[in-house]
């Protein structure tokens, strides 16, 4: 298992942590109606929650290594750790990074900006790819391969994208209502999340928790290449790795990918009443800055960590009524929680989903 | 680890290679050029080591690569790039993730285990992840290795042991 040492995001709501939060508490959203991603003219505007890239357009970089860059750097700083060692390895999570170059080139560049000298990874498992690079950090750092690890996730948007996503008609011309009856579709969206990850240790905590990646899982639907199982196969099985390294009385709640897509939110219920979730609350992210793609996996567990350590759980924003077979614990209110643990959960093309268990852990809990 | 069988394919003539294999898989006619090459490479190491090797839900597979889907990119570009002569097909942005040759073989093994793509510089660069991965004791074994559209693929099947 492994400790969260520090986290930093850059959202459209907020280039910070407590700022996003408050934008969520307000239930304020990123999105608005683009002609254009960034310069690139649209066939078809579209609804999305889209980063002001102004700061990141400065010369030596490109914008997106220089938006990793910026999002790593408070991270680094807090954590304490020495970016520069070869004990430290960099993790990019992105499904497209700057397009045109080899994604290992820029995460080569993003690492050599904080003086590292080891050989970056870069993820690339389609929407999935935030917490399956969490789960090879981790897997590294437990192997003793390395000692700490910097989780980039990022993703800026662009044409090729936005086009694709309107082309397979998975997009809402609206702003998206995850698990609604009327839900239309996702929201294209960009942010970067950063998490500075280390072997857990109790000499790591004083008197306040530490949130801990305490494992999960990746599984396969073994059905179809874009499409997510009818039967939520993998999710299914990714669900029951995580309720097998906790109690799901002790979850505060099930943080899904929710991307208000129909066959998504679908399959997740399935998964969920599968593994007999129903009851534990859902919390679906995306009404605030919409799939993020290869930042979605750390951004929404970063979220959920620090919103959970304050005692709530987000409301579902664009959520109504019941729109999935199985009613999944969904709600359009914030929730109260006094518990200290959840799931992170993702689906992406491929047939491939994957899951983590996050826990806030103190010292005695580690003693043990 | 230890290594059962290995492949090493290049990247031409996968038309010719798909015919020889003698295996009847009308999808392979719509994977893209990643795709394509790793199934390839994984059915002849199928049929080197024999598909009972196979767990439903204790093997593997893990790819890498370093330009990953750019190919199949660059094809999908040229279907938007025109406004006045506009067609983006679903049938191609689905391979703009590299990820789908896993899922490709997944389908096909009915597989439900790990299904993983990472982007690295080379082969070399796999081995401490293809490590850490079989060091979790939660698989049996794994198919792993590079493919490069263009170049060519290089898998293995290794066990834990």
């Amino acid at each position: 298992m492994v400790t969260i040492l520090s986290d930093h995001i850059i959202t459209p709501l907020a280039d910070n942590v407590e700022g996003t939060l408050q934008a969520i508490r307000d239930g304020r959203s990123g999105m608005t109606r683009h002609t254009d991603v960034h310069g690139q003219s649209l066939m078809q505007p579209i609804m999305a929650s889209l980063l002001d890239l102004t700061p990141y357009q400065q010369e030596g970089h490109t914008t997106f290594e220089n938006l990793c860059i910026a999002c790593a750097r408070p991270a680094i700083e807090r954590s304490g750790i020495d970016a520069t060692s070869s004990r430290c390895v960099f993790i990019l999570s992105t499904t497209k990074g700057d397009i045109w170059t080899p994604t290992a080139t820029t995460a080569r560049h993003i690492a050599q900006a904080f003086g590292n000298p080891t050989t970056p990874i870069v993820v690339n498992m389609a929407c999935t790819s935030g917490v399956s690079a969490m789960l090879i950090a981790s897997r590294m750092i437990e192997a003793g391969i390395y000692d700490y690890a910097v989780v980039i996730g990022c993703d800026i948007q662009i044409e090729l994208v936005v086009s694709g996503f309107q082309c397979v008609h998975a997009v809402s011309d609206d702003e998206c209502k995850p698990f609604d009856k009327n839900r239309q579709g996702l929201n294209i969206g960009e942010a970067a999340a950063t998490m500075i990850l280390t072997l857990s240790d109790e000499r790591l905590t004083c008197n306040e928790n530490r949130w801990c990646i305490m494992g999960g899982s990746v599984h396969n639907d073994a059905n179809h290449i874009s499409g997510p199982s009818r039967t939520g196969e993998g999710a299914l099985r990714c669900l029951q790795d995580c309720l097998a390294l906790v109690d799901k009385d002790t979850l505060a709640c099930v943080s899904v990918h929710g991307t208000a897509t129909d066959y998504n939110d679908e399959m997740e219920s399935i998964a969920l009443h599968r593994a007999e979730l129903d009851d534990t609350p859902i919390s679906a992210l995306k009404g605030y800055f919409g799939h993020t793609m290869g930042a979605a996996g750390l951004l929404e567990t970063i979220i959920t960590m620090h919103t959970i350590e304050q005692g709530w759980i987000p409301a579902c924003r664009g959520y109504e009524q019941q729109g999935t077979t199985y009613a999944v614990a969904v709600s359009q209110q914030e929730r109260a929680t006094d518990k200290k643990s959840f799931v992170k959960m993702l689906s992406g093309f491929g047939g491939v989903n994957s899951a983590i268990v996050v826990e806030a852990t103190t010292n005695s809990q580690l003693a043990k | 680890m230890k290594i059962i069988g290995e492949v090493i394919l290049e990247d031409k003539d996968l038309m010719q290679e798909y015919k020889e294999l003698g295996i009847d898989y009308p999808k392979f006619y719509k994977m893209d050029g990643l795709s394509r090459l790793g199934w390839l490479a994984t059915e002849k190491l199928l049929q080197q080591v024999g598909t009972e090797v196979l767990d439903s839900e204790r093997t593997c597979i893990i790819m890498a690569s370093k330009n990953a889907c750019l190919h199949n990119n660059r094809a999908f570009e040229a279907t938007m790039k025109d406004h006045n002569n506009y067609f983006p097909s679903p049938a191609l942005f689905v391979y703009t993730v590299p990820n789908i040759v896993t899922g490709e073989i997944a389908i096909e093994h009915k597989l439900y285990g790990e299904t993983a793509f990472y982007e690295l510089n080379n082969e070399d660069e796999l081995e401490p992840i293809v490590k850490a991965t079989m060091a979790t004791g939660r698989f049996k074994n794994a198919i792993v290795g590079w493919v490069e559209e263009g170049s060519g693929a290089k898998l293995r099947l290794v066990n834990d042991n």
